[in-house]
């Protein structure tokens, strides 16, 4: 309960700072010459768009209070959403004010002769956002490196933050009382000052916290464990289900963090030491983690996230994974051995074919030494499979729960067809929503 | 979170966002 009011409060904290421009141009009144209503609409939805842009970079500046409520991967969802929405009221922005009669020529020609800085920043800032906006989108098929990718997205996103406020202070109608100077201030202040905290501030704190590589070994699924041991410092304790941000490299700065799910066990590890599972996707997880060798630096960030079998306590654990998905769960698993859990754990596991499952052997030694089912669902099976084929649904699910299964904590992680099946299959199910924790590994 | 509430939550906000600013242009406007 304290979590959902702590999840109202930052909510109400966003909707008051969205708001914030509209709210105090109505109050300060700085307009000598009230505009058209179409202007008006015009003007409103600049504003809004704006402070929803700038509030883009608290999505995912990692602030733990914040997170904590909602789940990282949900933040990042809701960033992904206000980008595109907030694309919607940028541009309405221009529409309203050239049907309102402002010379289109000069708005949408930066090279006109009556074009200024005013129009200038103004088409730089749009431009730069669309730009922007479709680079996300579309970043896998115009097959861009998520390192550089990540650079320009950050870069852009500055550069689209203050080429408006310099629009708006060329302008100047709403930047001639006090009050509104310091609102603009206010946001300039909020999006150097988050910048500072995750990309400057946060790799700082890691710098004298150092990761060694104790083994880089191979599992199914075109998959790689890489044990990491600190250097010099405790290393840090983490719940099951917990992910870091990894970064190569040799300083903590720069270039390409990834989140990854920790797949060891959370209970007294030795030495420190915590493992991440990684699946061969492309450049990074491919060709960098298969070259990392004992005794390489690594930088983690974390740990963070949200989901977690120690969030919630029930009668037993019901976890669906799908892919690497398993990572965070087969983390749950060992956990829940190392504690003497005696809860019954259900584990539906989706796969391609039975070679490429991660964990498999050890998932079933696993079932030998704590009270797990371990249930494996093949899309693709081989010859002869008893087992249950095609893909997690409401029927596999119902054949295997047990009677009480609604006072079961469902836990959830893998790709999105998995993620937007279960998200129908378990309220059909009747398991209450407060019982059903996920998280996706496609994040970013 | 469940991920449908996400995008509730934003579709929702985006609307409140039009509502608020109709009222700007109301209050404002000529």
């Amino acid at each position: 309960m304290i979590l959902i009011a702590r999840g109202i409060i930052w909510y109400g904290l966003y909707l008051f700072l969205v708001l914030l421009p509209l709210g105090t141009a109505v109050i300060s009144d700085p307009t000598r010459v009230s505009p058209s209503f179409v202007t008006a609409i015009g003007i409103g939805a600049g504003f809004i768009g704006f402070s929803l842009m700038s509030l883009e970079f608290a999505l995912i500046s990692r602030i733990e209070p914040a997170a904590e409520p909602f789940g990282e991967d949900s933040l990042q969802l809701f960033h992904n959403l206000m980008g595109v929405i907030a694309l919607g009221f940028i541009l309405a922005h221009p529409i309203f004010l050239i049907i309102s009669g402002y010379p289109a020529s000069c708005w949408l020609n930066p090279f006109s002769s009556c074009a200024n800085i005013a129009t200038i920043t103004a088409f730089l800032s749009i431009f730069i956002l669309l730009v922007l906006i479709a680079s996300s989108i579309w970043r896998k098929k115009l097959r861009l490196r998520y390192e550089v990718w990540y650079v320009f997205h950050g870069l852009f996103a500055l550069i689209v933050i203050f080429s408006a406020l310099i629009h708006i202070f060329r302008i100047g109608r709403y930047t001639s009382t006090p009050i509104m100077k310091a609102v603009w201030l206010l946001f300039a202040v909020l999006v150097v000052g988050l910048v500072i905290w995750y990309k400057i501030w946060t790799p700082l704190r890691n710098w004298n916290k150092k990761w060694e590589v104790v083994e880089n070994r191979v599992e199914r699924g075109d998959a790689r464990t890489l044990v990491l041991k600190p250097v010099d410092h405790e290393g840090f304790s983490f719940s099951p289900g917990q992910f870091a941000w990894l970064k190569t490299g040799k300083t903590p700065f720069g270039l390409g963090q990834h989140p990854i799910s920790i797949s060891s066990n959370s209970e007294d590890p030795p030495d420190g030491q915590v493992a991440f599972t990684i699946k061969d996707l492309g450049d990074w997880s491919g060709k960098e983690i298969s070259a990392i060798k004992p005794g390489d630096t690594l930088w983690l960030d974390g740990p963070h996230g949200v989901f977690s079998m120690d969030r919630q306590q029930g009668m037993g654990y019901v976890l669906i994974g799908g892919g690497i998905g398993i990572t965070p769960l087969y983390s749950m698993c060992q956990t829940m051995t190392e504690r003497g859990d005696g809860r019954p754990v259900f584990l539906f596991y989706g796969g391609q074919d039975w070679e490429s499952l991660t964990f498999r052997e050890e998932l079933d030694e696993l079932s030998g030494r704590m009270n797990l089912q371990v249930i494996y669902v093949l899309s693709d099976p081989p010859e002869g499979w008893a087992g249950e084929s095609g893909y997690v649904n409401e029927d596999i699910l119902s054949r295997y729960l047990p009677k009480q299964y609604r006072r079961f904590i469902f836990l959830i992680c893998g790709p999105p067809p998995l993620m937007d099946a279960m998200e129908e299959a378990l309220p059909d199910l009747g398991v209450p929503r407060e019982k059903v924790l996920s998280e996706r590994f496609d994040m970013v | 979170m469940h991920h449908l509430i996400v995008r509730v939550f934003a579709i929702g906000l985006a609307l409140l966002l039009i509502v608020a600013i109709l009222i700007f242009a109301f209050t404002v406007a000529a």
